[in-house]
């Protein structure tokens, strides 16, 4: 008989099949040789890491949710650490999933948005062009 | 579901005169204003758009007919959309039409343009009637990270749940409207077939590079793709061939023939070899959801398709950390365009530029988008890099080399879409944003491999929709629409013989 429907809390990643005994090897001397993130970079989440991360990603956290995010990121990272197992050696980085040509076209000057339609969105304006904040204090 | 009339028939009638395009297009606007208050499936209801669209096209249809102009007929013939009204997920810009991607940093914003798809859709005739609801930029796997100011969108089936996302706009108005329609959807790490499976629709994930990008809200420029939604694989088919094919606008379009998708509709699956990934249809599985999966399979062996177990290991196992590594590090660059001063929410011109910045998006950004910029500076901050976002580029090689040895032996794999029906939202509301990514255990894979894929509807459990998940290789739609078919016939289009 079927089980009773899986509450979403309990998804999880399904338990890989009976591997081979050159997999279970493989796998020991993956995990030998190649520690997990927190083990090789000595990751502390705590208040103080979120609040660097958050000024690099220009984000200012109410201490609330400053303390929701240490909570949320040390389970996230612990998770998503072990992608640091995976052998990697002489692997190639995949830009793209798909191979691509460059694409380039001949050098013709062609119309563009007029300046009123380019600006037309912006509340933030002078003289036909964008105004912004001061960049140097 | 079952009355409305398929594309290719809906135009035939429009064409010769059986029914009138303009009054068509005022039944599903009339309808969508009505279910929009209970349901929430658009952002924007673009109206006088359709209306100018559907009166033109009026007019074409009727001078054509009352000179019996057998040529203007023959042009009109041969536009795919002709007269059919089309939702468009919000992350796609429709110009003089409100664009947001679900985000308030956007709102207000009319785009000066048209995504190339839209361009494409309505020069084959077709009516944009709305923009549709979504997560946040794209940011979740049942709809329910909406920006600030949004509403959640309900599952046509049960008010109390999901639509799935973050499609999920699109999704629930294709299964609830009585007519004709198709919709443009777009997916990143599942959101075309999640929300298609826990809405009972189809929904099919293009190749990425298969359609432009041109005018779409990036998400992650490396694993967006736009595809289509619709009530069956036949209109799902002409959609696509309407939108598919190479872009001059885009560099990241595929220049690929585009193949007669609707001709494969229907076409004999004997002789197709499935590889039914076994590891989805166990542990951490709901067993009615594989139970009816499995039987969309053996419908499929009834028409001559054969099938064998396989193992498919790192989409699996390491699938969502690979993704959310790469995807929230192309999403943390990319959203840094949305600081308040070309578009969208503006704030008082105060400060320096990194105040302001700083004070756009932090007033402006719902949570979940906020996680994700967070998670992706993180996973770009030097000391990290490396482990963290080039080790998941060269985890997704290891991963399409894995799917590409298996399609040296299968033509499609298949697996449930997602391991449970549609949940409620106070489960929903109960989960840990980690445990929220997990829905896309089994959409991940495909999408970081741009591998075509399909949602088909095979039964309901308890009156909530389940779907098959069908992967096919690098520009072999073809296959998966004549796949779709196959499974119609038997579990499709809210009339499986399972239920």
């Amino acid at each position: 008989m079927p089980t009773p429907r899986r509450a979403p809390e309990q998804l999880k990643q399904p338990s890989t099949r009976q591997q081979t005994p050159q997999q279970t090897r493989q796998q020991t001397q993956t995990q030998q040789e190649a520690p997990t993130l927190q083990q090789t970079h000595k990751i502390i989440v705590d208040e103080q890491l979120i609040t660097t991360v958050a000024r690099n990603a220009r984000l200012a956290l109410t201490p609330a949710e400053t303390k929701r995010f240490v909570v949320q990121f040390k389970e996230i990272l612990d998770a998503f650490s072990k992608v640091s197992k995976v052998p990697t050696n002489d692997v190639a980085l995949m830009i793209h999933p798909v191979p691509l040509k460059n694409v380039m076209r001949q050098d013709i000057v062609k119309p563009s948005f007029p300046v009123e339609t380019a600006l037309a969105n912006t509340q933030h304006k002078k003289d036909n062009y964008f105004k912004g904040p001061r960049i140097v204090s | 579901m079952a009355d409305a009339l398929s594309i290719i028939a809906l135009k035939q009638k429009l064409l010769t005169g059986e029914l009138d395009v303009v009054e068509h297009t005022e039944m599903i606007l009339q309808e969508a204003e009505k279910l929009n208050p209970s349901y929430h499936y658009f952002n924007v209801i673009s109206s006088n758009l359709a209306r100018v669209q559907a009166q033109e096209l009026r007019r074409e249809i009727q001078t054509a007919l009352k000179l019996k102009d057998k040529k203007k007929l023959q042009v009109l013939q041969q536009k795919k959309l002709l007269g059919i009204p089309i939702s468009v997920k919000d992350a796609i810009c429709v110009k003089g039409v409100e664009s947001t991607a679900g985000s308030r940093i956007l709102k207000g914003y009319l785009p000066p343009f048209n995504a190339t798809v839209i361009s494409r859709s309505v020069n084959e005739g077709g009516i944009i009637i709305g923009k549709t609801s979504q997560d946040e930029f794209g940011f979740g796997g049942f709809n329910v990270n909406v920006g600030l100011g949004y509403q959640v969108p309900k599952n046509p089936f049960d008010k109390n749940r999901t639509t799935g996302g973050s499609s999920g706009g699109g999704s629930g108005f294709t299964q609830l409207t009585k007519y004709t329609h198709v919709s443009l959807t777009e997916s990143t790490g599942g959101s075309i077939v999640e929300p298609a499976a826990f809405c009972g629709v189809v929904g099919l994930c293009p190749t990425y590079g298969r359609v432009s990008r041109y005018g779409l809200m990036d998400f992650a420029n490396s694993l967006d793709k736009i595809g289509a939604t619709g009530k069956t694989t036949a209109d799902v088919a002409v959609l696509l061939q309407s939108i598919a094919g190479f872009d001059q606008k885009n560099a990241t379009t595929a220049d690929v023939p585009v193949e007669d998708y609707s001709s494969f509709v229907g076409k004999p699956i004997k002789g197709l070899k499935i590889g039914v990934v076994s590891v989805a249809f166990g542990d951490g599985t709901d067993s009615f959801v594989a139970e009816r999966v499995w039987k969309g399979i053996k419908s499929l062996e009834s028409q001559g398709a054969s099938y064998e177990e396989v193992n498919l290991d790192l989409p699996i196992t390491m699938g969502v950390p690979t993704y959310y590594l790469i995807a929230t590090s192309e999403a943390s660059t990319n959203l840094a365009k949305y600081c308040g001063l070309r578009y969208g929410k503006h704030e008082p011109l105060e400060g320096s530029f990194n105040e302001y910045f700083t004070q756009v998006r932090s007033k402006n950004l719902g949570e979940e988008a906020k996680r994700r910029i967070m998670l992706g500076t993180f996973a770009r901050m030097a000391g990290y890099r490396d482990a963290c976002y080039l080790q998941a580029l060269k985890v997704r090689t290891k991963m399409i080399e894995e799917y590409k040895k298996l399609f040296t032996k299968y033509d499609v794999l298949m697996t449930p879409t997602a391991p449970i029906v549609a949940p409620k939202f106070d489960e929903i509301a109960k989960l840990t944003p980690l445990q929220h990514y997990m829905i896309d255990i089994f959409t991940v894979g495909p999408n970081i491999a741009g591998l075509p894929h399909i949602s088909v509807p095979v039964g309901k459990q308890n009156g909530m929709p389940v779907g098959a998940l069908a992967i096919a290789d690098h520009f072999k739609e073809s296959t998966l629409i004549k796949l779709g078919g196959a499974l119609e016939k038997t579990c499709g289009a809210g009339q499986c013989a399972c239920d």
